[in-house]
């Protein structure tokens, strides 16, 4: 029978050759956009920024969906396992969608001559990295208690659910209110997208979803850690009272 | 001892009704107090009214506006002036420590819930029944019309949903006040967004049946946040 | 009618209760003394369904927590130390509002008695705004009983009363318990009204029937 020592360090070893893939993958993909991906005809160089773009978005979008269904499961039966994910979740997603609306608007300048476009994915995702933000907020604000991770939970569900409406919402506006170069961004979708260009975006995608993976269980692992002092020092303090 | 077992099972009979009774005693003793203190509602007069002026001056409108400026300044007053009185919902509770008294009742306490949002509700409609006037007087504007009156219902629900959510959600928190306009906005912002668009076709002579898409966009988002309002809310409202 | 076991009770890793048990019957009053901060208001909370635990077993009037805990509020009048009353409202309109959110369907008379027990008849109809602290208290007292419910938990129910006012509240408490109520309150003294009920001390997260092995007498008159 294994003792939680041995437990632990088999956890850390596959933590941390996780992470060393992880890091690999990020130079292969690195290497894959800027060399291995063809040039792009219409807007040239600038374009390889696509592929992280693309991938910090899925991250992003990922991470929110990981972190409110974890709150939706921790609605159901309330495990702490549930809110560690939740709130680590939102804070690797939330440095992935501010990366996603960088890149894009870093991206735009050259080729549109703007930082910023009515663009429905580019609003959705500024609106969503609010949400983000405000989740912290309210973590932070909230007295450390029973219900914290209850109303954190509600406010992850509550958040999630409206990404979408968010999206349809402009999207509809982007009917009625059409801008001309909405169509030549729509021209870089996954359906446009050539071989080469298909396997760096998925090499990127795949990378960036394993770091996500990985700073996921460093981070769960330092807020359990971060328990486990708590309780040794109430344990100490409650020792020391007469 | 059948002085003690008798009254539960009086209780237990008439489940159905007491769940809108609670929704009822709810709602009736939130606008007991809010009459008796009006304050709330003066505040959100003279903000919604000194909303309107700041954006004449700054925008350097005429008394006639067109249907986008129009729109525009009607939603996001009414949005601002909404945060208002989502405050008065739940500080009352807090202020005065009374959650023990409401989650003690025997009940699904989403009941809690929909007495506060129908609160919200009668609110916003005070906001708007003062609104629409405003718009006509200051900016030439007639949104005196049954589908204007029906988007604002429709706004109103989801938008009163998602506050009375949050603000018990901030309740504990320590810079609520600051909170909740952040948290608020932003996933009401498919409500603004289609309250805007459609009233600004309606006045620029768009008939109903063409504004569907947004009207369906309205009701699918109140649908979502009544939901998560009721199966949560019970959980919320635990310590 | 409560019957605890091994009732284990954290706060953000910090033990309160743990392996706490009681047992309470029929007709029985039970008063708990402890320090401040030993956790006596978190257990009257856990009892009360307001509050969940780590693990043990809970039940009240047959109901088990958290299963049942509408059933358990059902039968349960909890009074807290932070009064549970509107302060715009009346008196009167403070009870009409739990009288209907907890379903009692009790007519106004019944509640005008209730008011009239506690002292307070001649103040119905005035804002709780204007009440004494004394006041709030016997308001808190007639809320809770109205309900007349078979379990009570009183959180420190002395605090604020006048010499009538500790009168009323051991009318009441007898008064309940000889209608087959129980009765656990809280103090953290000695109380003038229990003489009868069984006292327990909560110490380390745990009950102790009378005074506690090797505490000091002194620390119970905190």
């Amino acid at each position: 029978m294994k003792s939680t020592a041995q437990h632990e360090q088999n956890r850390n070893a596959m933590h941390k050759s996780l992470a060393v893939a992880s890091a690999v993958l990020c130079l292969v993909s690195l290497l894959m956009v800027l060399y291995y991906a063809p040039r792009e005809q219409v807007m040239g160089d600038v374009q390889r920024i696509f592929y992280f773009h693309v991938a910090a978005g899925w991250v992003g979008g990922l991470a929110f969906a990981v972190a409110a269904s974890s709150g939706g499961l921790y609605l159901w039966q309330a495990e702490e396992r549930y809110d560690d994910v939740e709130y680590a979740s939102i804070e690797i997603g939330l440095v992935f969608t501010l990366a996603n609306i960088l890149t894009g608007s870093i991206w735009a300048k050259p080729v549109w001559n703007t930082w910023w476009t009515w663009d429905p994915r580019l609003v959705t995702a500024s609106v969503m990295a609010v949400i983000y933000v405000g989740y912290l907020l309210l973590r932070r604000s909230l007295p450390e208690s029973a219900s914290r991770p209850t109303i954190t939970a509600g406010y992850a569900l509550l958040g999630f659910l409206s990404v979408p409406l968010t999206f349809f919402s402009i999207r509809l506006f982007r009917t009625i209110h059409p801008v001309v170069f909405v169509a030549a961004m729509d021209g870089l979708g996954m359906s446009s997208l050539r071989g080469r260009m298909m396997l760096t975006l998925l090499t990127c995608v795949l990378a960036f979803s394993l770091v996500y993976v990985v700073f996921l269980l460093f981070r769960i692992r330092l807020l359990q850690l971060g328990r486990r002092v708590r309780t040794m020092q109430w344990e100490q303090y409650d020792r020391q009272r007469p | 001892m059948s002085e003690v077992t008798g009254h539960k099972k009086r209780r237990e009979s008439k489940m159905g009704a007491t769940y809108f009774r609670a929704v009822g005693a709810v709602f009736w003793k939130d606008a007991l107090s809010s009459m008796r203190s009006p304050e709330a509602l003066v505040v959100m007069v003279v903000f919604s009214l000194l909303t309107l002026l700041i954006y004449q001056f700054t925008f350097g409108l005429e008394s006639e506006v067109g249907a986008d400026v129009g729109a525009g300044i009607l939603w996001t007053t009414m949005a601002f002036a909404g945060v208002l009185g989502f405050y008065q919902a739940m500080a009352g509770e807090r202020e005065q420590g009374c959650l023990d008294g409401l989650r003690l009742a025997p009940l699904d306490r989403s009941a809690v819930f929909f007495g506060k949002w129908l609160g919200g509700l009668v609110h916003l409609g005070l906001v708007a029944s003062l609104l629409i006037p405003a718009m006509a007087i200051f900016f030439s504007l007639d949104l005196f019309n049954w589908e204007v009156a029906v988007i604002i219902l429709l706004f109103s629900i989801g938008y009163a949903a998602l506050g009375t959510l949050l603000a018990t959600m901030t309740m504990q928190s320590g810079a609520r006040e600051l909170l909740l306009p952040v948290l608020l906005l932003a996933p009401a912002f498919p409500l603004v967004l289609a309250g805007t668009q459609s009233t600004q076709a309606l006045v620029s002579g768009a008939s109903w049946s063409s504004i569907q898409a947004w009207i369906r966009l309205l009701v699918a988002c109140d649908a979502i946040f009544l939901s998560v309002a009721w199966m949560t809310y019970d959980r919320l409202l635990m310590e | 009618m409560i019957d605890v076991n091994n009732l284990e009770k954290r706060y953000a890793g910090r033990v309160v209760l743990s392996s706490l048990s009681l047992r309470v019957d029929k007709g029985e009053g039970v008063n708990i003394v402890g320090r401040n901060g030993s956790g006596k208001t978190t257990l009257l909370r856990v009892l009360a369904s307001l509050v969940g635990f780590q693990s043990g077993y809970v039940a009240i009037g047959g109901y088990t927590l958290p299963a049942e805990s509408i059933a358990v509020r059902r039968c349960v009048g909890f009074l807290s130390h932070r009064a549970q009353l509107y302060t715009s409202l009346t008196a009167m309109e403070n009870l009409r509002f739990y009288n209907r959110l907890y379903a009692l369907g009790l007519e106004s008379s019944r509640l005008e008695r209730q008011l009239e027990r506690v002292g307070l008849r001649a103040w119905q109809d005035e804002q709780v705004a204007y009440f004494s602290r004394g006041m709030i208290q016997r308001l808190e007292l007639a809320r809770v009983i109205a309900a007349e419910p078979d379990v009570l938990l009183l959180d420190e129910p002395e605090n604020g009363l006048d010499d009538d006012g500790l009168e009323i509240l051991k009318d009441i408490l007898g008064e309940a318990c000889a209608q087959g109520r129980v009765i656990v309150m809280s103090s953290h003294r000695s109380s003038a009204v229990t003489t009868d009920f069984r006292k327990l001390v909560l110490e380390s997260g745990m009950l102790h029937e009378g005074r506690a092995r090797g505490m000091k007498a002194k620390v119970l008159d905190v």
